[in-house]
């Protein structure tokens, strides 16, 4: 149970405070409801270049980190296919330099061309490093085009190719900014030792003057139901093959989420889980493997994904996987097996919101969703999970025509 | 609404944050007379238990076995087979972590308060009757070996054991990386017999943080406090002397890699030191944090790469420095002139006054954020009880942050930073 109390400024900007005294320190965490998915199709991992440049200096600061760091602050951001999240700790004394900094980049940025220009290597050797460089870093980069035809999702937050990056101009830059980055796009949170009045006080003093701007509709095209099995098959510089499974599912806000989200439990949720009990240890066929969902705010996707031991097959590991399938399709779970995976997921919930920079994200995450209150719900939302639905969730992704299955292969 | 009008240009005033409280572990003596720590804080009712064995990998043979016994111990007792336990577990919504390095090995139980009743006593089951069954090592070695056979695909890892082995040598466990053969030559035997010498209860330090209520310290005494210890010194360090450490050059050729893996660094020292604290300041100048010489010169002016960092890795016998990044190949050696041009600056140019507070005001959020919360709490003791120190060390440090100069940082790293007395590995 998370205690929160929320208003907004005039501009739009929605502001969620959970109040802890316990700690010397404040986590801030804003949120701007754009990501991967807001991008065109010649234009991919902007999102995600742009996330890198809002730390380049804004309008009024040369540089954001030093006085982050003066104050002894700490920060840090992401991107998602949803979302783009900056967040920060701080002691709680000089919390409001968190408010003049953050307010002023979302006034406007310095655009600087260093900075761009800068950036677009860092994150071109983002891409090397996690992506080419890795064994198996590109499987994702492979898959996503396949389970996805029309929607954004079929693209990475990194990106398409390196060249999407390389070929970004100021122009794009700002254009993003005067389109995404403003308050009524975005969900401020904070969670330690504040008052709400205090964040109030502060919230109006910085963000207040911030001109309100109406959010853009956005047209995103939708992923047409699948009609057949996809298959890929490469062959790449990496010591084992490997199976990455992909259907089609729901999405965060669908009433199957809770359902589908302690199916993937029951597959491979723990060291008592479905999968890695029968294929890894009896039939030893896979030396890991792992099934879970995307969770994405439009219908995404389940994958099941491992590695295979030497010398089996793709077709034989496959086979073994869709036979444990078919039993969470054919028997519903016992009491006991749901009782399990119920608690694993409450357990998950309140360890997950022990550390207040988690909090301020779920806090701003949920607010995204439509209604911070659900961050309350959760709970409920997962005892409500019967067995039968859950084998319903199950007998309506797993099936052939809904898979697109990926047998990334070591080179021989 | 009227706003004032706000200066956006000037920075709010900076607060020193007042003095800094911090909350100390308890010591609480069991029936049997067995003294553990505890961390009562925190607001959410959950529990970690930790258990840490004072002995670790002694030598190169027991480095992989550690591993394994460590790893393996919840896969069956006399009673109860991997599934049960781990149903078990996963039933109370618990999980188990283990660890095991050189200088000591654990494992936490992490526990909802409600279920510590329930879960307390399986970790329990594990260390005092764990079977080690035949079929769950067959399993775990052919996991090991492919996951050792992953990683050896990236120039991360290649670079990193190639830098521990030329700093410790590869024999001597600080330095040493098991390889394929150490796996797959371990016996079940020799699991239950190292089981039996490394992981007396009587040795154990055992730090308990979250909501640590009268019924978990109650559950504790019922499970770890009704039977005698035996009252057993910390085991003597059995580790052998390390090698001389003398600075050498290393290319490691890996075909078609578009990114080289750098790691620049020498043997140090560890927590004992003298220079230990000051040190930690001039590593956070370096390369500690994101406004750090390295990454504001490296990544945010050049943009050779997506990250540039600088560490030290304290053992209990020695330690070690090191700088690592992975950049564009094409970039690899422009990399290591700009380092040893930061090592240089370091050495001969007094940090100004203004850098010097940056940092340590940083240092002092950190040094808050790592005292966030029970289970942070629990992590600082653990750093200093495995250490042989005690909180005054913490105070040492605050103290130091207050009073530290740019003389002593040009001192410390001239003593210490000189590009000559480093070893360079290059994976790629």
């Amino acid at each position: 149970m998370v205690d929160f109390e929320k208003f907004e400024l005039a501009n739009g900007l929605k502001v969620i405070v959970n109040t802890d005294t316990s700690t010397p320190l404040v986590a801030m965490n804003i949120l701007y409801k754009v990501g991967a998915r807001n991008e065109r199709p010649d234009k991919t991992g902007f999102a995600h270049l742009f996330e890198h440049l809002m730390f380049g200096g804004s309008v009024n600061i040369p540089n954001y980190d030093e006085p982050l760091q003066m104050a002894g602050g700490e920060n840090n951001a992401f991107t998602s296919n949803d979302f783009t999240n900056y967040y920060l700790t701080i002691p709680a004394e000089n919390l409001e330099t968190a408010f003049w900094l953050e307010s002023d980049r979302m006034l406007s940025l310095a655009f600087s061309m260093d900075s761009l220009d800068v950036q677009r290597n860092v994150v071109v050797e983002e891409f090397r490093q996690r992506y080419l460089n890795q064994p198996y870093g590109d499987a994702w980069l492979l898959l996503r085009p396949m389970a996805f035809k029309v929607h954004p999702y079929q693209w990475a937050t990194i990106g398409k190719e390196v060249s999407h990056i390389e070929n970004a101009t100021i122009e794009d830059v700002k254009s993003f900014f005067s389109k995404h980055y403003h308050p009524a796009n975005a969900i401020l949170t904070l969670s330690g030792n504040i008052t709400t009045e205090r964040a109030r006080q502060l919230t109006e003093k910085w963000f207040g003057p911030i001109l309100f701007q109406p959010v853009e509709t956005l047209e995103i095209p939708v992923e047409p139901l699948q009609q057949s099995r996809r298959e890929l098959r490469v062959e790449k510089d990496v010591p084992y093959d490997a199976i990455y499974k992909a259907w089609h599912s729901c999405s965060r806000y669908d009433k199957n989420y809770h359902a589908t989200d302690l199916l993937t439990d029951v597959l491979s949720g723990g060291k008592s889980s479905r999968l890695y009990n029968s294929l890894v240890k009896d039939k030893k066929l896979f030396s890991n493997v792992s099934a879970y969902m995307l969770g994405d705010l439009d219908p995404s996707l389940v994958v099941v994904e491992g590695k295979l031991v030497s010398g089996i097959t793709p077709e034989i590991a496959e086979k073994a996987l869709d036979e444990e399938l078919k039993k969470v399709i054919d028997e519903p779970i016992n009491e006991r097996e749901l009782a399990k995976v119920r608690q694993k997921a409450e357990s998950g919930l309140i360890f997950g919101e022990m550390n207040h920079a988690n909090r301020a994200l779920n806090l701003a995450y949920f607010e995204m969703l439509g209604d911070v209150n659900l961050i309350n719900n959760e709970l409920d939302a997962y005892r409500n999970v019967t067995s039968e639905n859950i084998r319903q969730t199950a007998q309506s992704i797993f099936t052939e025509s809904n898979c697109s299955v990926l047998n990334y292969m070591a080179k021989k | 609404m009227i706003y004032m009008s706000i200066n956006r240009t000037l920075q709010p005033e900076l607060i020193a944050p007042e003095k800094i409280n911090i909350t100390k572990a308890k010591k609480v003596i069991l029936d049997n007379g067995f003294g553990i720590y505890v961390i009562n804080s925190g607001t959410d009712a959950v529990v970690k238990f930790e258990i840490i064995f004072p002995t670790g990998a002694v030598d190169r043979n027991s480095y992989a076995l550690a591993a394994a016994c460590h790893q393996l111990a919840e896969t069956g007792t006399s009673t109860k087979e991997a599934i049960e336990i781990a149903e078990n577990l996963d039933f109370y919504g618990a999980y188990l972590q283990s660890e095991a390095g050189p200088d000591f090995k654990g494992f936490s139980l992490f526990s909802l308060s409600r279920f510590f009743n329930e879960t307390l006593p399986l970790l329990n089951e594990i260390l005092e009757d764990a079977s080690f069954p035949e079929n769950e090592l067959t399993i775990w070695k052919m996991r090991s070996i492919q996951s050792l056979n992953v990683n050896s695909e990236k120039v991360s890892w290649l670079s990193k054991t190639a830098f521990n082995e030329a700093i410790y040598g590869s024999t001597h466990p600080y330095g040493y990386t098991p390889d394929e053969n150490s796996f797959s030559s371990i016996t079940t035997d020799a699991l239950k017999s190292f089981f039996k010498t490394g992981y007396n209860k009587h040795e154990a330090i055992i730090i308990v943080s979250g909501r640590v209520d009268d019924n978990v310290i109650k559950t504790i005494n019922t499970v770890f406090g009704s039977t005698p210890f035996s009252k057993y010194g910390v085991n003597k360090n059995l580790l052998p002397s390390i090698q001389e450490f003398v600075p050498g050059k290393l290319k490691i050729e890996k075909k078609d890699a578009v990114q080289s893996a750098i790691r620049i660094g020498k043997k140090m020292f560890g927590k004992d030191h003298p220079d230990y604290l000051p040190m930690s300041v001039v590593n956070t100048i370096l390369g500690g944090y994101f406004g750090s010489r390295l990454m504001s010169n490296i990544r945010e002016e050049k943009g050779y790469t997506y990250g540039i960092g600088s560490g030290m890795h304290p053992f209990r016998n020695s330690g070690s420095f090191f700088i690592s990044t992975e950049v564009g190949t094409d970039v690899c050696d422009a990399t290591i002139t700009e380092v040893h041009k930061e090592l240089m600056r370091l050495i001969t140019e007094p940090i100004s006054v203004e850098e010097l507070v940056l940092v340590k005001n940083y240092l002092l959020g950190s040094f808050l954020r790592s005292l966030d919360g029970p289970f942070s709490l629990a992590d600082r003791f653990k750093g200093l009880i495995l250490h042989s120190l005690n909180y005054e060390f913490l105070e040492n440090y605050l103290h130091l942050l207050h009073t530290i100069t740019p003389e002593n940082i040009l001192e410390i790293s001239e003593k210490h930073l000189h590009p000559q007395t480093m070893t360079e590995v290059v994976a790629g």
